[in-house]
């Protein structure tokens, strides 16, 4: 990096995080932005420990949501219980790869990958690790991206239990997994919502 | 409170908001280019592309759609004789009533009630900045916009309607219905709007007419 004291903190600046507006930091009181009036902190406060008190429970649910069953078929002639993963096996079987493949990446490898990605961030900003920031910075905004694509499970399921009712010769129903499913997303998102990316750069703005 | 002209003179700096480097304005950005934080390359400024009366255009396209979209038919599944129609509508209610709550409260939040929403909000946006009308509600408008924005998922909805079409595609006949012309036309003209939306132009107006 070019200079040391680039960040506006250190040159008696705040942005507001709502609106990107800059203003004169002081450091008597709690500044509220003229513009949105939102209440502007340097850094977004306990956003580490809240990120990590969201990412570990949806880690924790993650597991059973991996082992239950996440929807059941009811037929006449058979009677079918499918995990996440049983279900994308399901769609192999029926020669229909391209889409066992989008749900796989989007119910399977996504929420993994974007748990493990916040961690890693995490671990970084908390142990001052010198890890490269604009990797990290690319990392979060991936995670950012991808990981409200992992509802599509959810969405599906919810599709198959409006459509497929016959009473007795077909119906399907949402079995547990999908909640905690469902639960996992959402807290993984506030996860990522909660946590400052601008933590990942305090490091190099203090060390250059 | 910070006084204005203690603002005024530093309008020449901002902050990139992803990690808080000062970016000196006046050579980085110019309206209608894109511009990007030298050292996160977080995009700053989209060039503007749609006015606030195209803004406005689309979003009122969105609306009409939204209903239709929402109550008529996206598809029609026979088998065996019975035919079982499809709408986003019904897909909440039988959730409902199949006692999954938490997932149709997700799906109502998601699919329903956010969309209407931004609507609501970028028209009430637009035209008070289009009519230069006072409002007190505006920035706090704009807020909620940018906060719902991260929560609809009408384009995974789009998708997962997909799937499950080829999911029951051995099963039954499947055959689409107008729900789903209107879903389309209101994922479209959702994504447009959002993508297009100027954000930093559109505060810049706000704090002109807000107060
Ligand atoms: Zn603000």
């Amino acid at each position: 990096m070019e200079n040391k004291s680039d960040s506006a903190l250190q040159n008696g600046y705040l942005c507001c995080r709502a609106c990107h507006k800059l203003l004169t930091y002081d450091t008597q009181k709690i500044t509220l932005c003229p513009r949105c009036h939102s209440k502007v902190f340097p850094r977004v406060p306990y956003s580490l420990a809240q990120s990590w008190a969201l990412l570990i429970s949806g880690f924790i649910l993650y597991i059973p949501a991996n082992i239950l069953p996440i929807m059941s078929l009811n037929k006449v002639t058979e009677m079918r219980t499918d995990t996440i993963m049983s279900g994308v096996i399901n769609l192999v079987k029926i020669d229909m790869a391209p889409i066992a493949i989008i749900v796989f990446v989007a119910s399977i490898l996504v929420p993994l990958l974007k748990m493990l990605a916040l961690a890693l961030i995490l671990f970084a900003v908390q142990f001052h690790w010198h890890r490269s920031a604009v990797v990290n910075t690319k990392m979060y905004r991936l995670v950012e991206f991808i990981g409200r694509w992992s509802m599509l499970d959810i969405f599906v399921i919810s599709i198959l239990v409006a459509i497929v009712k016959f009473n007795k010769v077909a119906s399907v129903e949402v079995e547990p997994a999908a909640l905690l499913f469902a639960i996992v997303v959402l807290l993984t998102m506030f996860a990522a919502l909660r946590f400052d990316s601008r933590l990942i750069w305090d490091d190099i703005n203090e060390h250059g | 409170m910070q006084s204005v002209s203690n603002i005024d003179k530093h309008e020449h700096l901002c902050a990139c908001p992803e990690c808080d480097l000062l970016i000196d304005n006046t050579a980085q950005v110019k309206e209608g280019y894109i511009s990007q934080c030298p050292r996160c390359h977080h995009v700053l400024q989209h060039p503007t592309r749609l006015s606030m009366r195209n803004n406005f255009l689309c979003v009122f396209v969105g609306l009409v759609f939204y209903f239709p979209a929402m109550l008529l038919p996206i598809m029609r599944f026979t088998m065996l004789g019975n035919t079982q129609a499809l709408s986003i509508f019904n897909c909440e209610q039988s959730l409902f009533s199949t006692g999954n709550w938490v997932i149709g409260l997700v799906v109502f939040f998601t699919i329903i009630l956010i969309p209407l929403a931004k609507m609501i909000l970028i028209i009430f946006i637009t035209t008070r900045i289009y009519y230069k009308i006072k409002s007190h509600y505006l920035a706090a408008s704009f807020k909620w916009y940018n906060q719902l924005t991260k929560w609809g998922m009408l384009d995974i909805f789009m998708l997962s309607i997909i799937v499950s079409a080829i999911k029951l595609h051995d099963d039954a006949e499947l055959e689409p219905g107008i729900g789903l012309y209107a879903f389309i036309i209101l994922l479209l003209t959702s994504a447009l709007q959002t993508q297009l939306l100027n954000k930093k132009l559109t505060w810049t107006l706000i704090e002109r007419h807000g107060e």
